[in-house]
């Protein structure tokens, strides 16, 4: 897969990233910045705690390509990139002493609304995003992985630290869940 | 049961193959007549979902943040010693697409170091997670397991190897190298994890048979957990959330793996979780832990693996918090030596003692909070084989060694 302006593949950026590239890393930030972005958004809610989110994931991740190059599997980066936003995303939870019961807060609405993001206040779109915030954290993070982001099983599994039977199994619960909350939501 | 059980992996697989465009929804209804109306339910959400229009970041982040990430981010790295490539090299080597190569690289290295160096092999056995040397001391391990001539050889020979990875994790918590310590720890979760899943595979007579030979070994380093939990020193301040979590966030070469709380991923997408089949091993560890074995096949069909749940069982008897949570905290926090951490579990007199033999339960049952059903496809792992049991008893701690 050839790259934005560089013509190099995912694993050349990735690789070249590792020797300490800037401008290859911050070609893999254009890469999985919407993603990551997406990611977070429907974990936390807000536009501008998922936009630091993601800024402070993509830091993260290239001071660990920098301290520990030889451990990291180059092959795995996305789910690399995304276990960091997940731990973040816990983090937050946790200075917030919430634990990640986003069920306490108050889902998906934006103080300062953005252009770009309004793609999601179309009724459909909230809707669903409202719908997805009654859910557990993990059937969440199931839900914006596999269907959002469009993450394979294995990928998934890979990022909430289970098996990917596990996940299927929380796939299915959450889809049944997701199709109640949303049928009740129109009656 | 069964029925919901097989939705969810057919569910999965029309979701695949309509992605990858190798069927249409109308296909994948027809070959499942009998789910058709929750499959359509249930796709037409999917759907629903992947056409919802998509969330972005503003146009002004996007401009702005990744200029401010490239003025953020430092200075290139200082160039890799000579023995920080070779050690990447191995690792390298290490990673499942070459571990027939290096397994067969490892026994070659043996050769040679039984020929030239004896050394080498002392070294390399003497090694501790973190070491250059430490992936050769688990490739011999996998060469041993691999030539072993019967299952009973090849479970105390796996005994062995967890012994050693507590002794391991003891050398490691004596000097303070906390994600080493985490590594060893979580090997040792794997183990175990093996080992039983292992066992579970053998028929029942032939399971009571081994789980009553190794008991009194697993009792042992039950001893040497509640030492090494002893030893974790207590949190200096109770919320440092930001560098608490760093740890988990690399995946880490495959070859020590910390993140994961399952141990053992099926090899066949398609296996089914049959708890039944490991009845008594849940019920060794129910009985070593006084839980409810149900549960604990309960956690095991939802991805836990058997030496995962044997630490959170041992660290609930510590701590008095579910295992459940347990489960939780460990998947935040990155590792059993953070929750151990957390948890204030210094020192703190061990009046439950490691239980001995499978006996009565005077504690109440442990029940997890959130029962929520059934369970994943967590298939067995393959038999690693057998071979020569080491000597299973307490391992002595090992000096670290680098080369």
């Amino acid at each position: 897969m050839a790259l934005g302006q560089t013509d190099l593949t995912e694993g050349e950026l990735i690789a070249r990233a590792i020797q300490g590239d800037k401008e290859a890393f911050g070609d893999l930030y254009e890469l999985y910045l919407d993603q990551i972005y997406r990611y977070a958004y429907f974990r936390v809610g807000d536009n501008n705690t998922a936009e630091d989110l993601t800024e402070t994931a993509f830091l993260k991740a290239w001071e660990r390509l920098q301290v520990k190059p030889e451990k990291l599997s180059i092959y795995n980066f996305r789910a690399w990139i995304y276990r960091i936003a997940h731990n973040l995303v816990i983090d937050h939870y946790r200075m917030k002493k919430q634990h990640l019961h986003l069920d306490q807060v108050e889902p998906l609405k934006d103080t300062d609304p953005a252009p770009e993001t309004v793609a999601l206040n179309s009724q459909q779109g909230e809707q669903i995003a409202q719908a997805i915030a009654q859910l557990d954290p993990l059937m969440q993070e199931v839900i914006v992985c596999r269907f959002i982001n469009q993450l394979s099983h294995a990928e998934t599994a890979e990022i909430i630290g289970r098996n990917t039977g596990y996940v299927r199994v929380l796939q299915y619960r959450a889809l049944q869940q997701l199709r109640a909350i949303l049928e009740a939501d129109r009656k | 049961m069964k029925m919901k059980a097989d939705i969810d992996l057919i569910l999965a697989n029309c979701l695949d193959s309509i992605a990858r465009g190798e069927k249409t929804l109308a296909e994948c209804l027809a070959e499942h007549p009998e789910h058709r109306d929750e499959l359509q339910a249930l796709l037409g959400t999917a759907s629903l979902l992947q056409s919802a229009p998509q969330v972005a970041p503003r146009l002004a982040f996007r401009h702005a943040a990744r200029a401010r990430l490239l003025n953020q981010l430092k200075a290139s790295p200082k160039p890799a010693t000579a023995w920080e490539r070779l050690g990447a090299a191995w690792r390298s080597l290490m990673r499942p697409a070459g571990t027939r190569l290096a397994l067969a690289l490892a026994v070659i290295l043996l050769c040679v170091a039984s020929l030239f160096s004896a050394g080498v092999a002392y070294a390399a056995d003497r090694a501790v997670p973190g070491d250059f040397l430490y992936p050769l001391d688990r490739a011999v391990e996998d060469v041993r397991l691999s030539l072993a001539l019967s299952p009973t050889q090849a479970a105390r020979l796996q005994v062995a190897n967890a012994g050693e990875r507590l002794s391991e994790a003891a050398q490691l918590a004596s000097a303070g190298d906390e994600e080493d310590f985490e590594t060893a720890i979580a090997e040792y979760g794997q183990t175990i994890s093996q080992l039983l899943q292992n066992i579970g595979q053998l028929p029942s007579e032939d399971q009571a048979k081994l789980m009553a030979l190794l008991g009194p070994i697993l009792d042992d380093q039950n001893d040497q957990i509640q030492e090494l939990i002893d030893e974790i020193p207590t949190e200096e301040t109770s919320e440092s959330p930001v560098t608490e979590t760093e740890e988990p966030e690399e995946p880490e070469e495959t070859s020590t793996p910390v993140e994961p709380a399952v141990e053992v991923t099926p090899k066949n997408e398609s296996a089914r979780c049959d708890g039944e089949q490991y009845r008594p091993v849940a019920d060794n560890l129910a009985a070593t832990y006084q839980a409810d074995p149900d549960t604990i096949l309960d956690w095991f069909c939802k991805g836990y693996g058997f030496g995962e749940i044997a630490l959170a069982l041992k660290t609930s008897e510590d701590a008095g918090v579910s295992p459940e949570e347990l489960f939780n905290l460990k998947q935040e926090l990155g590792g059993w030596g953070q929750v151990w951490k957390a948890l204030g579990l210094k020192g703190k007199p061990d009046d439950a003692g490691p239980p001995g033999n499978p006996g009565k339960p005077d504690k109440p049952t442990q029940k997890p909070k959130d029962d929520k059903g059934p369970s994943g496809g967590n298939g067995p792992p393959d038999n690693q084989g057998n071979g020569p049991p080491e000597n299973p008893g307490k391992p002595t701690p090992k000096p670290k060694k680098n080369p």
